[in-house]
C-alpha cells in the first residue's frame, strides 16, 4: 500500500458503499491529484514540462550562489510558496498535485514573494525565490 | 523678414523693441507670439536655415565629468535642436513642481497651474496635433480602446503625444511673412552688454563667421540659446560682473541637467504588452508606466518613467551574456503562468537630483568667433543611483506580484556612474528659478535676477526637471514670458 496515499485508502476502504455520486466526487478528488509516489523533483519537473532543460539551468545557477538553500539542501523540503499555506504535510501535497495545480500554487507563490521581499538576484533578473528553489530541485540529485 | 547678418554694415546698431538671442523652441515661441503686438522684434539666429560645420563647430567644447555628447545633442541652425528632436510632448505634472521632499533640490516656485493657461497653446504649437488632455484615466475611458498594461496602487501609466515638429520649418514662412519681426541669420551673440551697474541691459554684440559684426539694442532682451548656451552667453558676459552677468552668487551654470535615460532592463512578460505602450498603432501616442505619487513618496523615487521598448527576441541560450539567459527565464515564467511570453526591453527615464557640482563652466578655450568655450561637468549623486535601483525595484516586484512578469537589471545600466548612453539631450538647469537671488538665476517670470529687462528662455530655468521631455514647457514658458514682454 505504499505510496497509496491516506484519503485514497478511504476511498477504497469505502468501495462498497460507494454510489454514483460518491464516485463522482471521487474522480474530481482525483484530477486534483498526481501520480502517487512520485519524487518531489519528478513533481517539479513535470511542472516545467516542454522547458525543464531551462528550469535546470537556472536551478543550477541559483545553487551555484546558494548551495546551502534549505530547501535544495534537504531531500523533502520543498517550497513553502509551491504549496497552500496551512497544509500539514507539504511534501505529501507537492508529490501528489497535479502538474497545472502545483504550477498554479508555484505562480500564486512567486507573486507572494514579491509582495514579501523573498527576491532572488541572480545574473541581474529578480526572481520570486519560490521559482528558483522549484528550478533547484529538478537541477539537483533528489 | 529674414536677413542675412552679413548684410548689415559693419559695426551699425540695429534698434529694437525686443531681442531675442537663439531662434529654436524657444525663441521663435516668443518672435511668433509678439508678431502684431506693436513690438519690433529682432531675432539672432548663429546658424542658417540648413546645418553647417562651421556652425555647428561653435559649439565645440570639453567634457570633465561623465561622457557626455555635447556637440550632437543639440544643433545650431534656424529652428534649433527641433531639427532633430523626437517628439516627444508630454507637460510636467503638479508633483514636479511642488518638489519631493525626499529628493533635495526639487520643487519650483511656481505650480502646474501657473503654466496650465500656456500648456494648450504650447501643445498645440509643439505638436501640432489637437489639444488632448493628458491624463490617464481619460485615455482608458471612451473609445480609445486603450488598454492598461498595470493600474494599480504603487504603477500607473502616462501618456506621452509624439510629434516632431520641426519648429524652423513649421514656423518659418509666418516669421518671414511678419513685418514687425527680423530674423537676422548667421548672427552670433557673443556678448550682453549692459549699464555700468550691470543691472539694466544695453546691447546684445553680434558676430558672424566671416569676422563682421554689429550691435543691436532694445528695450528688451532675451535670452534662448539653449540650456548650455544660455549659461556660456551669461558667463562670458563678464565687462561690468568679472563673473559673468546674473552670477554673482556663482550659480550661473551650475545645477545642469539632463534625463537619466537607458536602456536597463530586460522585460519578461506572460503577456503582450498592450500596443498603446510601444507606439503601435496608437503612432502619435505612447504609454510609459510610472510609479504613482503614493509610491514615490513610500519608496522615495523622484520622477521616473518606464518606457517599453521593441520586442527582444530571445535564443534558447545566450541571448544574454551570463548566467541565466532571459530564454531560460522565460520557459519558467512560462511553465508558471501557463503562457508564452515575450521579452522587451526596458528603458528608465528619471530626473537627476539638481546638483551643484553638476555644471557648465568657460574653459580655457575660445571658438572661431573668439568666444570662450565650455566645459561640461556632468555628474549623478550616490542618491541618484539609489533612487534608479529602487524605481527598478518597485517596478519589478509590482510586476511580480501582479503576475505580469518578471525583470532583470542589466549590468551595464545601473549602478555605473560612467554608464552609457545616461541622458536624453535635455539640457537643464543652468539658469535655475528661484524667488530668493542667493538660489537661482532667474525669478518666477524668467527674469534674470538683478536685471531688470532680461529674460531667460528655455528649460535652463527648470529647477528640477521631472522625467517628462522639456520641450512642452519650454514652449509653455515662451508663451508666458511672451506675454510679459508685450
Amino acid at each position: 500500500m505504499a505510496g497509496v496515499s491516506r484519503r485514497r485508502l478511504i476511498l477504497v476502504g469505502a468501495g462498497g458503499l460507494v454510489t454514483m455520486g460518491l464516485a463522482a466526487v471521487a474522480v474530481v478528488i482525483g484530477e486534483e491529484r498526481g501520480s502517487p509516489q512520485r519524487s518531489r523533483r519528478d513533481a517539479a519537473a513535470a511542472v516545467f514540462a516542454n522547458h525543464l532543460e531551462d528550469a535546470r539551468v537556472l536551478g543550477a545557477a541559483y545553487l551555484s550562489t546558494r548551495p546551502d538553500d534549505p530547501v535544495a539542501a534537504s531531500d523533502r523540503r520543498v517550497p513553502p510558496g509551491a504549496v497552500p499555506s496551512g497544509t500539514a504535510d507539504q511534501e505529501e501535497w507537492f508529490t501528489d498535485a497535479v502538474p497545472a495545480r502545483l504550477a498554479g500554487q508555484s505562480a500564486s507563490g512567486c507573486r507572494d514573494d514579491f509582495v514579501a521581499g523573498r527576491i532572488v538576484e541572480l545574473d541581474g533578473w529578480l526572481l520570486p525565490l519560490t521559482a528558483v528553489q522549484l528550478c533547484a530541485i529538478v537541477s539537483g540529485d533528489a | 523678414m529674414f536677413l542675412a547678418a552679413e548684410s548689415v554694415q559693419r559695426d551699425s546698431v540695429v534698434h529694437a523693441d525686443v531681442v531675442i538671442a537663439g531662434a529654436g523652441a524657444a525663441g521663435i515661441t516668443i518672435a511668433r507670439a509678439l508678431r502684431g503686438s506693436g513690438l519690433h522684434t529682432v531675432v539672432l539666429e548663429g546658424g542658417g536655415f540648413d546645418y553647417d560645420a562651421a556652425s555647428q563647430a561653435l559649439y565645440t567644447g570639453t567634457v570633465s565629468g561623465s561622457p557626455y555628447e555635447l556637440e550632437d545633442s543639440r544643433l545650431r541652425y534656424f529652428g534649433g535642436t527641433t531639427n532633430h528632436w523626437g517628439g516627444w510632448v508630454r507637460p510636467l505634472d503638479d508633483a514636479d513642481f511642488d518638489g519631493r521632499a525626499w529628493v533635495p533640490g526639487t520643487g519650483w516656485p511656481i505650480s502646474r497651474s501657473d503654466l496650465d493657461p500656456y500648456y494648450g497653446s504650447a501643445f498645440r504649437m509643439t505638436s501640432q496635433l489637437d489639444d488632448h488632455p493628458f491624463g490617464w484615466e481619460s485615455w482608458l475611458e471612451g473609445d480609445r480602446d486603450v488598454e492598461a498594461l498595470v493600474d494599480s496602487p504603487l504603477l500607473t501609466g502616462a501618456m506621452y503625444r509624439i510629434s516632431p515638429v520641426r519648429f524652423g520649418q513649421a514656423y518659418r514662412d509666418e516669421l518671414r511673412d511678419a513685418p514687425d519681426v527680423e530674423v537676422y541669420l548667421g548672427a552670433n551673440v557673443v556678448n550682453i552688454g549692459t549699464d555700468r551697474t550691470g543691472s539694466h541691459a544695453t546691447g546684445l554684440d553680434v558676430r558672424t563667421l566671416k569676422g563682421a559684426g554689429f550691435h543691436v539694442a532694445a528695450d528688451r532682451f532675451v535670452c534662448a540659446l539653449g540650456g548650455i548656451d544660455n549659461a556660456r552667453l551669461l558667463l562670458a558676459s563678464r565687462a561690468v560682473e568679472p563673473g559673468g552677468l546674473g552670477n554673482s552668487n556663482d550659480l550661473v551654470g551650475r545645477y545642469f541637467m539632463d534625463h537619466i535615460e537607458a536602456a536597463v532592463a530586460t522585460l519578461v512578460l506572460a503577456d503582450p504588452v498592450p500596443n498603446v505602450y510601444l507606439g503601435g498603432r496608437f503612432d502619435l501616442a505612447r504609454a510609459g508606466v510610472v510609479p504613482t505619487e503614493a509610491a514615490a513618496e513610500q519608496h522615495r523615487l523622484a520622477g521616473t518613467a518606464f518606457i517599453i521598448g521593441e520586442p527582444r527576441v530571445a535564443s534558447r541560450r545566450g541571448a544574454l551574456d551570463g548566467t541565466v539567459p532571459d530564454a531560460v527565464v522565460k520557459g519558467v515564467l512560462g511553465s508558471l503562468e501557463r503562457g508564452d511570453p515575450h521579452t522587451y526591453s526596458l528603458e528608465i527615464r528619471a530626473e537627476p537630483e539638481p546638483n551643484p557640482q553638476s555644471r557648465i563652466t568657460l574653459n580655457d578655450g575660445t571658438d572661431a568667433l573668439g568666444m570662450p568655450t565650455v566645459d561640461v561637468h556632468r555628474v549623478l549623486t550616490d542618491g541618484d543611483h539609489q533612487r534608479l535601483k529602487r524605481a527598478m525595484e518597485l517596478f519589478a516586484s509590482e510586476l511580480g506580484r501582479l503576475g505580469l512578469g518578471w525583470m532583470r537589471i542589466d549590468a551595464d545600466g545601473l549602478g555605473d556612474h560612467d554608464g552609457p548612453l545616461y541622458y536624453g539631450f535635455h539640457h537643464m538647469g543652468t539658469t535655475r528659478m528661484s524667488d530668493d537671488p542667493s538660489t537661482g538665476v532667474v525669478d518666477r517670470r524668467c527674469r534674470v535676477h538683478g536685471i531688470d529687462n532680461l529674460w531667460i528662455a528655455g528649460s535652463s530655468v527648470f529647477p528640477s526637471v521631472g522625467f517628462a521631455n522639456p520641450t512642452l514647457t519650454i514652449v509653455a514658458l515662451a508663451l508666458r514670458i511672451a506675454d510679459d514682454l508685450r
